[in-house]
């Protein structure tokens, strides 16, 4: 048995909010079910199209990353070549071009090739190999994938961390020419069509709002849509409620919704909720797989449901009310969580929000409280819809919840205004 | 704002369980004011839980996440202190933005860090960086510094360090008398000599308890300058320096409207009329011969008193200033004389001191690198010249702390800052205008380290010890026995910047050199760049870059002065981009202009080059990222640095790329609202005429064809001609020419021919691709020649 402390201590790191499950490993905290419906919908689309181009939006926390790492994996196992492409890691996502999003693309691509060379054509290898010796100004001809994207990536890190740099190099690029990155990357994708490619953009949810706007919205050329292969790209949600998003998900073939939303917690029949069994239990099993390799007994079962209920189905701040706690019953010196400590967890995430509370969210928050529903494409629903204020849910149609912190702070608001 | 008292408990039990792994929390102030010291006083009581606290200091601008992970991994600790500033609106948006997109990195950091920042920076954080704000595991909202310190001894804390407080600063006591108006043979002589009496004496009581260094007299010291009233002044004030036993060389004195012999006076010129007549005025003291001698008696007697090779008021430019070393500060004192053309109850609006006269003051105070620096005048700055009066202000705000002056009789003390640095002003009552009126004078003390003034105001009442204090000037200020403490607006003084061009930065590496050498060299470098800014300029381009080239670039060379090497290179990237040689001037901005202005820590002269980074993009159509440019680099920089004169200029070329997007309203809006009136409020007259021309270009695309053809004819035209811009001048003429085409009245035809044949001329000679465009106007005019 390992002492309390160590204990609590694992619980909280494992409930942090920017903890990031290991993958794969055998203490995989990664529950299939979470998104269910959601992923079988890719996964069918990936299968039936190999060219196929979706997109992946959610409100922060509600699980895109670890769900598109997953698909990874077993993508790969069906012997398919997936890039994953981790934007955050690569570039300047503050400042992202798509030069610099193909180049990161085209690296991840090369990387996962090496060791199968001989499914890339000479001419392909040759045009990377000028590529950057065009733009780095080197004279040794490279010919191996893993040579050309090791160059690449050095090349990359200096763009990302160089804004005079990334400037000029874009500058150098011409569209649809042998200079643009793009064009390379087609090719490559074309000669792989064998191994069915699939690209996956990761992070472009993180550019910032008038950038992405710009990128999905106003340009005519949309992200990858041209390109061979298939791709998934996570957007920020904030393009979703845009009005203009219609016409963007034309270009792109997402079966339903692009918004990958909170677990469900209820039913929802267009008037009433009822409690979702299913959801509950998904939950509950994300908790177990982090909780029971600590010890299954630091939560009673009364607890975990407490903390679900208060978290109204966001991943993230369902660990934060459990990490929360975990510091409330250790500081109380107890030996495990209970629910009182998820209540104080809960009373502090509405204190929080009490402190960002400006009067002009009320009517809102009244609306979504009485009818789950509420107008998503004003500025103000944007604000509450990103900052957790609201939860949004699909059931055959979008609706809406607050989760029990704010759910609280209304029942406050409301009856000081008595 | 409340806080929980169990915060600490928990915080502490939350930073127990986190040592070691990657999480990110809030500490929340009530305001930006107590950042510091709660975080001093925070890391000590942590300190005692016990863990082991690293205090990162306060949070850079350019620093995010990537940087927090790299911190906490080199440096080894439980815990993370770290402070978020508040930023200036735009900067703030940027750093949010970062925030959010890094956040992937806080998955590297090292341990728990424990940010530090106020309510504001949360509503910012929670607006700007959404997705940032939901990683934060917990925000706690913090005690105050006084709570905290409270608390501290019962968590442990044993000692607290106490704000690290200097010695106490031996300050620089000086007096300020002013509008003396001495006369003999007045009925009043009794009451004159009761009153300035009675001020030698208090001077002499105080002599102990506040040691005068310095002694500060601005004008009107007779009643109309002649020689016997000057032997009353005399007299007085020697026995001014014998009570206070301050030396003649720490007396400094400028003469008033009423030390001017008005006889002398009448027939010469009255007052100035442009800031051309300004410039030969105040740089040849030929021209100033007569209005000199209108001041005899005064420089006579004061000379005789004081020394023979005084400033005195007549002084002009470095000439004006004199150095004064006092207990380890290096003093700087101008003396300006503001009446030169002062003559009859219409001075007002009359007055000069000549922009000429200031900056060169201002250029020898930057170079001897004084601590401090006094402007002694008469006038206020109202009465000068509305041609001059708010750069001359201007020029002040950037270079002097205190300006003292006298005239209206009345006290007014105020201290002014501003974007460019700003003044403490001392306005003085009069110390002798009869004892029925008001008469006074300010006891001041000076510290310079500090960055601060203390003024003791002081007025003649009658009584047994008639000068007492005067507790009408700082009502509010009881606490401070009626004194108050003024802070001195922090500025950069640094030579104007065409000189700096060839000299600041000289002898970095110039070691070899000889003191003489390098002055000859400097001042040959110097006379040649401003030779080849007035060719670039008239457009003679090739003979501008040989002179850059080949003479310019090996004497800044050989003088290792990196600043007037990338002043240089940067001129030659100008052209490049007017030749639409766009490849070469990224080339030479990037690697020569960026990276010497990135070495040389010169952010104005990086956010110049980024602008026009900016400009080569928008021309290739890549809009967008020009905006990104000027939004999110070149605005907030310069707004960080309250260089609103540039902001002005990128907000311009933010209109132009507005405008080539077809956003003309928006153009429109921005060149009216924001860019024109800066340019008008800084009397940036070189400036104008180009936005005004980029305002006739949006209204010819809006077709209000009459509109554009008056402003370019008008406003734009007849100026540049003035400034013989030949770039401008050429663009706006075909522009005009282009216009009058399009709107077809016959008669317009003669003009614009000719303005096509100019301009054709010019863009011959320097080479610009718009040459191909004029001829093509000149084959579209013939063309639709009449029948």
């Amino acid at each position: 048995m390992k002492d309390v402390r160590e204990k609590f201590r694992r619980l909280t790191q494992v409930f942090d909010p920017i903890y990031k499950p290991e993958e794969g490993g055998a203490d995989s905290s990664y529950v299939p079910e979470t998104h269910e419906d959601y992923r079988r919908q890719l996964d069918a689309a990936l299968d039936l199209n190999d060219n196929v181009k979706l997109l992946v939006a959610g409100q922060p926390g509600c699980g895109k990353t670890t769900l598109l790492r997953h698909m990874a994996r077993s993508l790969r196992k069906e012997g398919r070549i997936v890039a994953f492409v981790d934007l955050e890691a690569y570039t300047a996502v503050q400042d992202l071009d798509p030069v610099e999003m193909y180049i990161a693309a085209l690296t991840e691509l090369l990387t996962e090739l090496d060791g199968r060379r001989d499914s890339i054509s000479a001419k392909s290898l040759e045009e990377c190999c000028s590529w950057l010796m065009q733009m780095l100004g080197s004279s040794e001809p490279i010919s191996e994938p893993g040579h050309i994207a090791n160059s690449l990536r050095r090349h990359l890190s200096n763009l990302r961390d160089n804004p005079s740099l990334r400037y000029h190099q874009r500058s150098l690029v011409s569209p649809g020419k042998a200079s643009d990155p793009f064009e390379i990357l087609c090719h490559v994708l074309s000669d792989l069509s064998a191994c069915r490619p699939v690209i996956i953009l990761d992070g472009l949810d993180k550019i910032p709002p008038e950038r992405a706007q710009k990128t999905f919205l106003d340009d005519k050329k949309k992200p990858m849509t041209d390109a061979p292969g298939a791709a998934i790209l996570t957007i920020p949600i904030s393009v979703v409620y845009e009005p203009t998003f219609n016409v963007l998900s034309e270009r792109y073939f997402n079966a339903d919704s692009a918004v990958l939303p909170a677990v469900r917690l209820w039913e929802f029949n267009g008037q009433t909720r009822t409690r979702s069994d299913k959801g509950f239990s998904i939950l509950r099993n994300i908790v177990a797989r982090r909780v029971d390799p600590i010890d299954p007994n630091m939560m009673l079962p009364k607890t975990v449901e407490k903390a679900i209920e208060g978290s109204a189905g966001n991943i993230r701040e369902l660990a934060r009310l459990i990490q929360a706690g975990a510091v409330k019953a250790y500081a109380r010196r107890k030996t495990c969580i209970d629910s009182e400590d998820i209540e104080a967890a809960i009373g502090d995430q509405r204190e929080s929000f009490r402190r960002a509370y400006k009067p002009d969210f009320l009517p809102l928050l009244e609306r979504v409280h009485k009818e789950y529903k509420m107008d998503d494409s004003t500025e103000i629903a944007k604000q509450l819809l990103y900052g957790l204020w609201v939860m949004e849910y699909r059931n055959g149609e979008s609706w809406y919840s607050l989760p029990d912190p704010v759910e609280q702070l209304l029942e406050r608001l409301q009856r000081n205004q008595r | 704002m409340s806080s929980d008292p169990h915060s600490l408990d928990e915080l502490k039990a939350r930073l127990d369980l986190a040592s070691g792994a990657a999480t990110l929390l809030a500490g929340l102030c009530a305001d930006d004011g107590v950042l510091e010291r709660t975080q001093t006083i925070l890391a000590e009581i942590l300190r005692a839980m016990p863990l082991d606290v690293a205090d990162l200091g306060i949070c850079r601008y350019e620093a995010g996440p990537a940087q927090w992970a790299a911190d906490t991994t080199r440096i080894k600790a439980g815990v993370y202190l770290m402070a978020i500033k508040p930023f200036s609106k735009l900067e703030a948006g940027v750093f949010a933005r970062r925030l959010n997109a890094e956040r992937e990195h806080l998955r590297r950091l090292g341990g728990p860090v424990l940010l530090i920042f106020s309510q504001a920076t949360d509503e910012v954080l929670r607006n700007e960086a959404p997705d940032f704000h939901t990683w934060i595991a917990q925000s706690y909202v913090l005690p105050s510094p006084g709570e905290l310190e409270a608390i501290a001894p019962k968590l442990g804390v044993v000692s607290l360090p106490k704000k690290p407080e200097a010695p106490p600063e031996d300050p620089i006591r000086f007096l300020h008398i002013s509008d003396l108006h001495l006369r003999p043979g007045r009925v009043k002589r009794y009451d004159q000599d009761r009153v300035l009496k009675g001020l030698l004496d208090f001077l002499e009581r105080d002599r102990e308890s506040f040691p005068l260094d310095l002694i500060l007299v601005t004008g009107d010291l007779a009643q109309s300058g002649k020689a016997e009233e000057y032997a009353l002044v005399s007299e007085f004030l020697s026995m001014l320096m014998k009570n206070s036993s301050v030396p003649t060389e720490h007396v400094f004195v400028v003469p008033g409207n009423h030390d001017i012999d008005r006889d002398i006076g009448r027939w010469l010129l009255r007052s100035l009329g442009s800031d051309k007549d300004s410039i030969e005025f105040f740089t040849d003291k030929q021209n100033r011969r007569f209005h000199e001698q209108k001041l005899g008696a005064y420089l006579a007697s004061m000379r005789g008193l004081l020394g023979e090779h005084r400033a005195l008021g007549v002084g002009v430019g470095a000439g004006a200033v004199e150095m004064v070393h006092l207990k380890g500060h290096a003093l700087a004192i101008a003396s300006f004389h503001s009446a030169w053309f002062a003559q009859g109850d219409d001075d007002e609006g009359q007055l000069w001191l000549g922009e000429p006269n200031i900056k060169e003051a201002l250029d020898a105070i930057a170079e001897k690198k004084a601590d401090f620096a006094i402007a002694l005048m008469h006038h206020p700055f109202e009465h000068l010249s509305e041609v001059e009066r708010d750069t001359v202000e201007s020029w002040c705000e950037r270079g002097f702390d205190l300006v003292v002056r006298g005239h209206l009789h009345k006290s007014k003390p105020r201290s002014l800052a501003t974007q460019r640095g700003g003044f403490v002003e001392l306005a003085g009552p009069a110390g002798y205008q009869g004892s029925q009126w008001g008469n006074g004078c300010f006891l001041g003390e000076i510290r310079a380290k500090a960055g601060s003034i203390r003024l003791r105001p002081y007025k003649y009442a009658s009584g047994p010890d008639p000068w007492v204090l005067n507790t009408e000037v700082f009502p509010d200020d009881e606490k401070d026995n009626y004194c108050r403490t003024f802070e001195v607006p922090v500025k950069i003084r640094t030579k104007s910047s065409r000189i700096k061009a060839g000299g600041v930065g000289a002898g970095e590496s110039g070691k070899t050199l000889t003191e003489e050498e390098k002055r000859e060299l400097l001042g040959r470098a110097q006379a040649q760049f401003e030779k080849a800014e007035r060719l670039e300029r008239i457009g003679q381009w090739d003979e501008a870059l040989r002179l850059w080239k080949e003479e310019l670039l090996p004497l800044y060379e050989r003088l290792g002065d990196t600043r007037g090497r990338a002043a240089t290179m940067h001129n030659i990237s100008l052209i490049a981009i007017h030749r639409g040689q766009d490849d070469d001037a990224t080339r030479i901005l990037r690697e020569d202009v960026l990276i010497a202005h990135e070495r040389l820590g010169d952010a104005q002269g990086r956010a110049a080059a980024m602008n026009n980074i900016a400009h080569i993009l928008y021309k290739k159509g890549r809009f967008e990222e020009a905006l990104r440019i000027l939004r999110e680099d070149v605005l907030p920089t310069l707004e960080r640095l309250g260089d609103k004169l540039t902001q002005a200029v990128a907000l311009g070329t933010i209109a132009e790329i507005l405008r080539e997007q077809g956003k003309l309203d928006e153009a429109l809006r921005i060149l009216q609202q924001n860019v024109l009136p800066v340019l008008e409020r800084f009397q940036a007259h070189r400036w104008t005429p180009e936005f005004k021309g980029d305002i006739a270009r949006i209204l010819q695309r809006q077709h209000r064809l009459d509109e554009a053809c008056n402003l370019l004819r008008r406003e734009v035209l007849p100026i540049l001609a003035n400034l013989m811009d030949a770039y401008l001048l050429t663009n706006y003429r075909k522009l005009l020419a282009d216009i009058l085409i399009q709107r077809g009245h016959p008669e317009d035809r003669p003009e614009a021919a000719q303005l096509l044949e100019l301009a054709l001329k010019d863009a011959l000679i320097m080479r610009i691709p718009l040459a191909e465009e004029i001829r093509t106007l000149q084959q579209k005019l013939a063309s639709t020649a009449p029948s």
